[in-house]
């Protein structure tokens, strides 16, 4: 999900029809850039080395979505699929969920089948402490920065929709990212912006970044 | 040995620069989808049901859904909308 502004100009874009590393290539109609669509970044032409902002987006079910965001619009366009059976889901381990963070930062990743193994996945890193979970039923995938009060912390699995942080034992929920329980409670994680990719994909464009498998 | 070294170093740390930038032409470009038909969530039973997966947004006080249903084609990869006071592109 990208804001498809660069200063006061406003982008169109449309399916190149090219790819780059298994991954799609983005076209703007004003200046013509090619845009690679997994880093959001100007790859050729006009706006070349220029990032695209990225919004957080959340992937869950319509449900959940509905009762998160009581007065949600929604896109009305014919169907392409009758069911999404979350296709990822069905071969998780060619799957990745990545957490681009941004220029200098590393671009780590989660494979599904772990996610879809143990619900709850830290990835602890030098720079960075993050949290990524995943809802069972939904097939939601979350990214939280695990990080409270300027301290990192660690989080695991405790039931359903639940994980609990190893400093205060509070209990957070996993698709909200807040404290339910416990002395945290009332407190929200920061959510992250990810995205679901092919493992191979992203492995070509994060060469150096962790893989959490 | 260390030369191997190396060279697999400068090819990894090449990856991801500009020049490297090559790539392939499979389809022919689509037209961009602007402007999408948007509703409101009641009645959204012939867009969506309630366990299926949407991805979803919220820019300010305004939250919008895009049903994956709705977009695992190609030619549905990259919807330009517009929400709150920002224009934004919802891709897949």
């Amino acid at each position: 999900m990208y804001v498809r502004k660069i200063e006061e100009r406003e982008l169109t874009f449309q399916v190149s029809g090219m790819l780059w590393q298994r991954s799609l290539v983005m076209r703007d109609l004003e200046t013509e850039t090619l845009w690679s669509h997994l880093l959001g970044r100007g790859m050729r032409g006009e706006l070349q080395g220029i990032e695209l902002e990225m919004l957080p987006a959340s992937m869950t079910t319509w449900a959940e979505w509905k009762e998160q965001q009581p007065t949600t619009t929604l896109l009305a366009m014919s169907r392409t699929a009758d069911r999404y059976d979350a296709g990822a889901w069905k071969s998780p381990e060619k799957f990745v969920y990545g957490i681009p963070l941004g220029a200098g930062l590393p671009s780590p990743a989660v494979s599904l089948e772990k996610l879809q193994q143990a619900g709850v996945v830290m990835v602890e890193l030098k720079s960075v402490n993050l949290v990524v979970t995943h809802e069972g039923k939904g097939g939601g995938v979350k990214a939280f920065e695990a990080i409270v009060d300027g301290k990192a912390v660690s989080f695991s699995s405790s039931g359903e929709r639940a994980m609990t942080d190893s400093s205060t034992n509070s209990e957070w929920d996993i698709v909200t990212g807040k404290a339910r329980s416990g002395p945290m409670k009332g407190r929200a994680l920061r959510e992250l912006p990810g995205t679901v990719s092919f493992l191979k994909a992203w492995e070509s464009f994060y060469p150096d970044d962790q893989v959490v498998k | 040995m260390k030369v191997t070294a190396i060279l697999s170093l400068f090819m990894t740390a090449g990856f991801c620069l500009a020049e490297d930038f090559n790539p392939r032409q499979v389809v022919k470009p689509f037209k961009p989808i602007v402007s999408p038909e948007i509703t409101t969530s009641k009645g959204s039973g012939k867009w969506v049901t309630d366990d299926e997966l949407v991805l979803g947004v919220v820019v300010g006080d305004e939250a919008r859904a895009y049903p994956i249903n709705q977009l695992t084609n190609p030619t549905r990869e990259i919807i330009n909308d517009t929400l709150g006071d920002r224009s934004i592109a919802a891709t897949w």
